[in-house]
């Protein structure tokens, strides 16, 4: 009977069928300019104008408050992480991640959590470790990382070695980190496909976490925004419920920008000297400038893994996809609504929160480990970021993965299965399976 | 004379300086290695060249007028307000500009290969070669390093007349250093 039930849901919320079968109209289109990266639907010329305009203010660096003729875009920190959005997410990309050991890289954010709890920083240093700051004014902190090597064997006796990243905050300057912060390393995402992920009704996410998948058990990351109880979407953990929500965070946690959504920047009340600085305005970032950066981030295409999108990859790296069981996290297809010649896309995430196992969870700074849910990445625009950008990138929500394969390995939890599934293929499948994966 | 009879003999004193010099030089490297230990590649070369004197020269606002800059040398370049800089080619970054900095230097490239243009502060770079910009290969930076803070990785041809376009900066100088990547294959 409940499955009867959970069958009607998905035909309902239009997840039943092939997961396989090719979708209408494509959210995924080439990428001719990697600057200027299109938008997934025509625009209207008001729109246009509006999107561009968010492009200007996405790639804006950002300048201290009081820098003469610089009125609209200064107030940036004094403490902050990045000076621009395009610092991180550069030309809507994801960071590259982390080489080697060393300082923390660009795009590599340390973000602080109090443990147990959905929201509330760390009591003297807010939610972002402030790794930049203004002329005359020091950092919050330092973050080098060193890798530890762990090495393992696949089932026919290859050979493999996973960098496991272990963090050090030097030179913390307001007194130490509390005990109970989770030090979060979070590697800066591609925002492509946003407003897509954005469009996926409730109704689908609720099917699928009914939905029985053998282990898998994900769930809706519920989030209270604004007095309402919404799924949360975005991040690796799915903290933000929208992509305003995400883009004001950013702006005001890790650009220390104030909007009128997010009022205030990271500054503590233990951080008097923070409080204090001047302003570049109240709020800095104006409601018009807000309102053409989500028209610009909404909008974005997923970039095809090649410029031609002639092939779809090899179909055998579909079948074994879906036989180690990674398409019941990653389902290639999702509905949207609301989106004009669009009714479905092709994501490969759930949009759900599931336990990945202690080996990639957080820690605290005394040492105990943090909760380990994660949000299914979506594998979209993947073959872009590991070919297209022609440069070293790391993977999963600190980078530490130099390819699919170290990422599939670093998988527990929910997904054990699946991880002992790809140990056990030949070399040849789970260099079939890489490759698929790695052209989405 | 004969080089033996120039030598002086190394007494406890010279040998002390120069392990003190050896000790010291060792102390400045590890320092500069430490202060920029972030760029994704070897930047020794650069790091050698920013701690020199720079020549200083005027960036121009149009490109008739710019100067030439010659690689392997490092420059500070005074620069105009941004809206005074007749550019080329667009800044192929869209940025809001206010109180921003740019200008304008030619230089040409004696072999075609890859060359690394090396700055200090936080500029947006464009190379424009026939009135087309130059893809850049690759990039790297280390906000926390001036000495370079960012390194753009150009493929250039031998003997064009480039313009280097700088702009959406916030100083009214930049260091710069245009040399042959070491890396190239």
């Amino acid at each position: 009977m409940r499955r009867r039930g959970i069958a009607a849901a998905l035909v309902a919320a239009g997840l039943a069928g092939s997961v396989w079968a090719a979708g209408d109209a494509t959210a995924q289109v080439a990428f001719k300019d990697r600057r200027d990266p299109p938008s997934y639907r025509p625009l209207t010329p008001d729109e246009q104008q509006s999107r561009d305009f968010g492009l200007t203010i996405f790639d804006t660096t950002w300048v201290a408050a009081g820098i003469p003729r610089a009125a609209r875009r200064d107030g940036v920190g004094p403490l902050y992480a990045a000076a621009s959005c395009d610092a991180c997410h550069n030309d809507g990309a994801r960071a590259p991640g982390p080489a080697d050991d060393g300082r923390q890289p660009a795009g590599l954010l340390v973000q602080l959590r109090r443990a147990g709890s959905d929201d509330t920083g760390d009591v003297r240093y807010g939610h972002i470790l402030g790794t930049q700051a203004i002329d005359a004014w020091r950092p919050e902190a330092s973050v080098t990382l060193h890798y530890r090597l762990r090495n393992g064997r696949y089932a026919d006796g290859t050979g493999w070695q996973l960098r496991e990243p272990q963090y050090t905050v030097t030179g913390t300057r307001y007194g130490p980190l509390a005990d109970d912060t989770v030090i979060a390393p979070r590697l800066a995402p591609a925002i492509f496909g946003d407003g897509l992920l954005e469009a996926v009704p409730i109704e689908t996410l609720q099917a699928l976490e009914q939905q029985e998948r053998g282990t898998v058990s994900g769930h809706i990351a519920w989030r209270t925004h604004d007095g309402r109880r919404v799924p949360g979407r975005f991040g690796w953990q799915a903290d933000a419920v929208s992509v305003a929500d995400q883009t004001t965070r950013a702006f005001a946690r890790e650009m220390g920008l104030t909007s009128s959504a997010q009022p205030h920047d990271d500054c503590t009340a233990a951080q008097t000297d923070c409080r204090t600085a001047p302003s570049g305005g109240s709020p800095e970032v104006p409601d018009d400038f807000i309102t053409s950066v989500l028209m610009f981030e909404q909008t974005l295409a997923v970039p095809n893994s090649s410029a031609d999108n002639k092939t779809d990859g090899d179909p055998r790296g579909a079948a074994l996809f879906e036989r180690s069981g990674c398409a019941a996290c990653h389902p290639p297809s999702l509905p949207v609504r609301g989106i004009d010649g669009l009714t479905q896309i092709h994501p490969y995430t759930d949009l759900l929160v599931h336990d990945m196992g202690p080996a990639l969870a957080d820690r605290r700074v005394d040492g105990r480990p943090a909760p380990r849910a994660w949000r299914t990445a979506p594998l979209w625009g993947l073959g872009y970021a590991l070919h297209a950008a022609n440069r070293q990138l790391g993977l999963l929500h600190d980078g530490r993965a130099r390819s699919v394969a170290e990422a599939v390995l670093w998988h527990g939890g929910d997904a054990a299965a699946s991880r002992a599934a790809f140990m056990a293929l030949s070399a040849t499948d789970r260099r079939r399976l890489s490759d698929w994966v790695g052209t989405r | 004379m004969t080089n033996r009879s120039r030598r002086r003999p190394l007494t406890p004193l010279i040998l002390a300086r120069i392990a003190a010099l050896i000790l010291g030089l060792a102390t400045i490297g590890a320092h500069a290695a430490a202060a920029c230990g972030n760029f994704k590649w070897n930047v020794e070369h650069e790091l050698t060249l920013f701690a020199g004197a720079p020549h200083v020269l005027k960036a121009a606002t149009r490109a008739a007028d710019a100067p030439e800059l010659r690689p392997g040398t490092l420059y500070a370049l005074q620069l105009a307000p941004q809206e005074q800089v007749q550019f080329p080619h667009a800044p192929s970054k869209r940025m809001l500009t206010d109180g921003a900095y740019g200008g304008l230097v030619h230089f040409k490239v004696p072999t075609a290969g890859r060359y690394r243009i090396a700055i200090d502060s936080p500029f947006w770079i464009d190379v424009v070669d026939g009135g087309k910009a130059v893809s850049s290969i690759d990039f790297g930076g280390d906000p926390s390093c001036n000495a370079p803070r960012k390194i753009v990785i150009y493929a250039l041809p031998a003997g064009d007349d480039l313009t280097l376009q700088l702009s959406a900066g916030t100083t009214s100088t930049l260091r710069i250093t245009i040399t042959p990547d070491p890396t190239q294959p």
